[in-house]
């Protein structure tokens, strides 16, 4: 009997002579009973078989969707992009693709820092339009962006940066205020590190 | 592509998890938490090396995360000491994503005669009746997946050694 029909035998437990007469025979054989017991009681165990409920699939790749970025890892924001503002005497009309109001919307106080951060909400089937706004906020330094923030208990999600809010920044993320009801925005450095950073500039809590 | 990697390792990373916070919602957090951080730091990973290891890496780090927080949130203030302590499943982490490991790399139909005997603890001929195939295809499919099972057993191992 080959080591292989031999090692095959054991894990399908069956009891053969020739399975004994190999390993009185094979030192190598020998040797790996223990793991291959171990691998059959894993088969026997319910946790080596058990799967994630089907709509986790979903849930992950909408979270996965904003972070698909660039190559430094951050997404910057566009600068009102959707927004056509024809200025007239100094006075700034909206044209027909003013957007609808906010479902949502929450100031950010400054964290030992001037000025403070307007974040409008526009819910979109588990995901989130946003428009970050801003008076006195000056741009963030070389070798920086502002990256803002929806989290939950420990787990955050990126809805992207920007640099300066002289205009609104429009962003996006892949998932509700309702799930992730903390928002912040820190300082990040452009080192290619996708966690968020230390500096908390500005934070809500829900 | 991402949902290919999720399809492939999900299973593996939520029975993990599950060994780990011993809650199903607690474990669906920590999953979803791997795949993003998996993603995020998808440029750290070296093509040339094998994708389970270092996403099992991935996925330890969330369960044990997750593990500490909801202990913290539990006991409240613990010394350092206390929040070292894992819980006794983890020296079974790895040993059981081999094992889920080497169970994806057999072929379905392969796959499934073993779930039928070993999770369902069902016989040949109760196998042979719920998948609607004869006894004689179970018995031949059970023994071509135990001697690829046993095949990447001996591999693991050499790479254990190596």
């Amino acid at each position: 009997m080959r080591c292989e029909e031999a090692r095959a035998a054991l894990l399908a437990g069956e009891t053969d002579p020739r399975v004994e007469e190999h390993l009185s025979t094979c030192p190598s054989c020998r040797a790996e009973m223990g793991r291959i017991e171990e691998m059959r009681a894993a088969l026997g165990d319910a946790l080596t078989w058990l799967e994630p409920a089907t709509g986790l699939e979903d849930q992950v790749m909408t979270l996965l969707t904003p972070a698909r970025a660039r190559d430094d890892g951050r997404r910057l924001g566009v600068v009102a992009a959707a927004v056509v503002a024809v200025i007239l005497g100094g006075v700034v009309v909206w044209t027909a693709t003013r957007p609808p109001p906010p479902d949502w919307e929450v100031t950010l106080p400054g964290v030992g820092h001037p000025g403070e951060v307007t974040v409008a909400g526009w819910n979109r089937d588990g995901a989130t339009a946003l428009r970050v706004s801003a008076d006195g906020i000056t741009p963030a330094p070389g070798g920086h962006v502002y990256e803002l923030w929806l989290s939950r208990d420990g787990a955050y999600v990126s809805a992207g940066s920007f640099v300066t809010v002289d205009q609104p920044v429009l962003l996006s993320v892949g998932v509700s205020r309702r799930d992730y009801p903390r928002v912040w925005i820190t300082l990040e450095p452009l080192d290619g590190d996708p966690a968020p950073s230390k500096q908390v500039l500005f934070d809500a809590y829900p | 592509m991402v949902r290919d990697l999720y399809r492939e390792y999900a299973p593996m990373v939520y029975s993990l998890a599950y060994r780990v916070v011993q809650d199903h919602g607690l474990a669906e957090e920590a999953t979803q938490t791997t795949f993003l951080n998996a993603w995020r730091h998808a440029a750290d990973f070296d093509p040339d090396r094998e994708m389970g290891p270092w996403l099992y890496t991935i996925a330890r780090r969330a369960a044990i995360d997750i593990y500490r927080r909801e202990r913290r949130h539990r006991a409240g203030p613990a010394s350092e000491a206390e929040m070292a302590v894992l819980p006794k499943s983890m020296d079974e982490t790895w040993r059981a994503w081999q094992v889920q490991l080497a169970l994806r790399a057999l072929p379905g139909e392969e796959l499934e005669v073993i779930r039928c005997t070993h999770y369902l603890g069902l016989t040949h001929e109760q196998t042979a009746e719920r998948l609607g195939i004869p006894a004689g295809t179970v018995k031949s499919r059970s023994h071509r997946a135990y001697r690829r099972l046993a095949a990447i057993l001996s591999d693991l191992a050499g790479e254990v050694a190596g």
